[in-house]
């Protein structure tokens, strides 16, 4: 539920941090009234501006140091900006680090006690709920025991029970779940879907970025101190990949300018055509015009299925510059029934020589969520090495047993697994329709029922 | 003077959480102990004894006015007030150390830190004041209407107390410097104080150094309060020398401490 209640405002923030020589200097800075500086300044955040509404769940994502803890902790008011401001209406719990506000020699019910009344609660209040939270961690004899004793997980239930108890109208957590099991995170995450339900506003500080899109409905990205982009989460998603990839933000150039581009580097290319699974199939003119030699130029966008909100990252030293989608009756689909068999051939034009590329594929929901992905390497398929300015077209043959609905693919071909060539996420639109099967869930996993006598 | 204001506000907000955080202290003390919050009391009054053992039976020390209230009397009476003082002021000084973990990432009224630990020796405090009533009423001393005016010396000790806490707590987690050189000075001022010997015998200049000493006046106070039977209204050049003293101290200490403290979570 979201309404356009702006709660958290936050306005050409940024923030310094000063560094200093020795604790000496560090004193005198905060008292002196004139004088030079005897600070050297490091910016962790440059110019933030965004809005947070009632009810949103915001994820924020970014490398280590990209300044998201300094961003949590302006907002919770933990650290003033140095220009700028930050407004927020509404009580916030905050888990910023694990072990903030709990004193290791308490024990956990005393801890929780103290933690409401710092939040602002009354001994009364907390008593009352005391029970619900000492069900919600769940660490039996240990909520009597000295918090020092408690491993990391335990901890964090404790805090993270007590944050949800005091009734905030904003949650913050900087990935302090990360460390529970799977079963308290599942308990978490309902527990995410209950303030959700309830239109509370929830900041979430994660790496995982399957998270992103299955928790959130908005998400930023932070990267060197700025703030790349507040969006949906696929696209922030989409972006941070991109980070991890290149370590920069190096979004490839437009369809159009990267074709008319290609046209003036024409030359003639030796072509060589191989395919890691193929049928003999000359005869079919689609395919006969998919693996003919051209130039390097992009026809992606030339299939019906091509999704004109794609997302292009890589290195470019290797480029997949057409593509296709067809059943095995070699027939160019966009829908396709559950369960039947989807053939991908991607073509890939190279610029450098390669030695065994990589190439893969991947399937996505339509909120980001990767459903399956896979790539020559795990295949344990060497690819042969290839030499620049030649062209090669791949196979990829998958039974598609999805639920019904839109499916988004992605393709990539990279030199290792980490130095990534060209990487076009949600290239493609394919949509599932119901087939023989019925069956609840993402995924048919090809099941039988018998009667045992 | 605008880093001064609301304290009071924010003191009187948070008193619960004082409270708690104060009962939590000397549970905390004492919780590995097999005899607990009795040792609190337990190491004060041994202290007396030896005290009074020391100066009445190894140095034969007497009164001055031998006739009238004993040694040991004014003995116990200096003693309580300045124990008091210097676990409320070395607690103190520590007190930001000791509250790491509500520094760092975490919204929490600083201030209050310095006077959890001096409401946590108060508590203290008032047993020995419980004892030293009983100690009284053994020497056939009963208590007066005079006994009241403990309160106003109460307070105005852990005022003192408070504003020197705020400058040296402060002080402390940039240097801690602060923390060791406080047990120095602090055993220095037990022996320039007239706690174990009486101030009647000096005069002249030696007499002004002690009376510079604002704690003189508590000390002293304890004795009219409970021996002279004496009111706080008695002396009151003193009594302004303390009060310009102590708020000077005051609000020195809440201005010093208000101006370094966003950078507590950097130097921690």
């Amino acid at each position: 539920m979201m309404s356009h209640e702006i709660v958290i405002k936050v306005e050409n923030v940024s923030k310094m941090y000063k560094m200093f020589n020795s604790r000496s200097d560090q004193l005198w800075e905060a008292l002196r009234f004139f004088g030079n500086s005897l600070a050297r300044e490091f910016w962790a955040l440059d110019n933030i501006n965004f809005e947070i509404a009632k009810g949103m769940t915001v994820g924020i994502l970014g490398q280590n140091g990209s300044g998201k803890s300094t961003l949590l902790q302006l907002i919770t008011a933990v650290l003033q900006p140095t220009a700028g401001q930050v407004s927020v209406k509404g009580r916030i719990a905050a888990l910023l680090e694990l072990g903030a506000g709990f004193n290791p020699n308490l024990t956990g019910r005393e801890n929780v006690v103290m933690n409401g009344m710092i939040m602002g609660l009354t001994e009364a209040q907390i008593l009352e709920k005391m029970e619900s939270i000492q069900a919600f961690a769940d660490i039996g004899h240990f909520f009597e025991q000295p918090m020092k004793i408690y491993s990391s997980g335990m901890f964090m239930r404790v805090a993270f029970a007590a944050a949800i108890h005091v009734e905030p109208d904003i949650l913050i957590i900087d990935e302090a779940l990360s460390v529970g099991d799977a079963k308290f995170q599942e308990k978490c995450f309902r527990r995410f879907r209950n303030f959700q339900d309830e239109g509370k506003t929830i900041l979430l500080v994660t790496h995982d970025r399957s998270a992103v899109p299955r928790l959130c409905n908005r998400a930023l990205l932070l990267h060197k101190g700025k703030l790349v982009e507040f969006g949906t989460p696929k696209r922030i998603v989409d972006l941070y990949s991109n980070i991890l990839a290149t370590g920069d933000i190096i979004e490839s150039k437009s369809i159009a300018q990267q074709a008319k581009d290609d046209e003036e580097i024409t030359t003639v290319f030796q072509e060589n055509i191989q395919s890691l699974v193929e049928k003999d199939d000359s005869s079919n003119e689609l395919l006969r015009n998919f693996k003919a030699p051209g130039d390097s130029a992009d026809r992606c966008s030339l299939r019906n299925s091509y999704n004109n909100n794609e997302y292009r990252y890589g290195n470019n030293q290797a480029k997949i510059i057409d593509y296709l989608l067809v059943n095995n009756d070699l027939q160019e689909l966009t829908s396709i029934e559950c369960g039947e068999i989807l053939n991908i051939l991607v073509k890939v034009h190279f610029s450098q020589d390669i030695e065994e590329p990589l190439v893969g594929v991947s399937i996505r929901d339509s909120q980001g969520v990767l459903i399956y992905g896979l790539n020559s390497g795990w295949l344990h398929c060497q690819l042969p090495s290839v030499l620049a300015g030649t062209s090669q077209c791949y196979k990829f043959t998958i039974k598609m047993n999805l639920k019904p609905g839109p499916w988004f693919l992605e393709f990539a071909v990279a030199k290792t697994q980490s130095e990534l060539c060209d990487i076009r996420s949600n290239i493609a639109h394919v949509e599932v329709i119901g087939g023989a099967v019925s069956f609840d869930g993402l995924v048919f996993l090809e099941s039988k029922l018998e009667i045992l006598s | 003077m605008n880093l001064t204001k609301g304290i009071f506000k924010t003191v009187f907000q948070q008193r619960s959480l004082i409270w708690q955080l104060a009962r939590y202290k000397l549970r905390e003390q004492y919780a590995a102990t097999l005899l607990g919050s009795f040792w609190a009391v337990l190491q004060p009054l041994m202290t007396i004894l030896v005290f009074w053992f020391v100066f009445s039976y190894g140095l034969k020390l007497q009164s001055p006015n031998a006739n009238e209230i004993p040694f040991f009397l004014i003995l116990f009476c200096g003693l309580v007030p300045w124990m008091t003082f210097s676990e409320g002021l070395s607690a103190g000084t520590q007190s930001i150390l000791a509250h790491q973990y509500l520094v760092k990432k975490i919204v929490f009224p600083l201030e209050i830190l310095p006077i959890v630990q001096i409401v946590a020796s108060l508590v203290v405090h008032l047993y020995l004041i419980g004892f030293l009533f009983l100690i009284l009423i053994f020497y056939g001393i009963w208590p007066s209407l005079y006994s009241i005016q403990i309160l106003y010396y109460i307070f105005a000790m852990a005022f003192l107390t408070t504003g020197l806490s705020w400058l040296l707590s402060a002080l402390n987690v940039f240097h801690r410097d602060v923390g060791q050189s406080l047990n120095l000075i602090i055993m220095l001022w037990f022996w320039i104080t007239p706690i174990v010997w009486p101030a009647k015998n000096l005069s002249g200049w030696a007499l002004k150094i002690v009376e510079a000493n604002p704690l003189y006046y508590i000390i002293e106070g304890y004795r009219s309060t409970f021996l002279y039977a004496e009111p706080f209204w008695h002396n009151p050049n003193m009594g302004v020398y303390f009060w310009t003293v102590s708020i000077s101290m005051f609000i020195i200490g809440i201005t010093f401490f208000r101006r370094v403290k966003n950078q507590f979570s950097d130097v921690l």
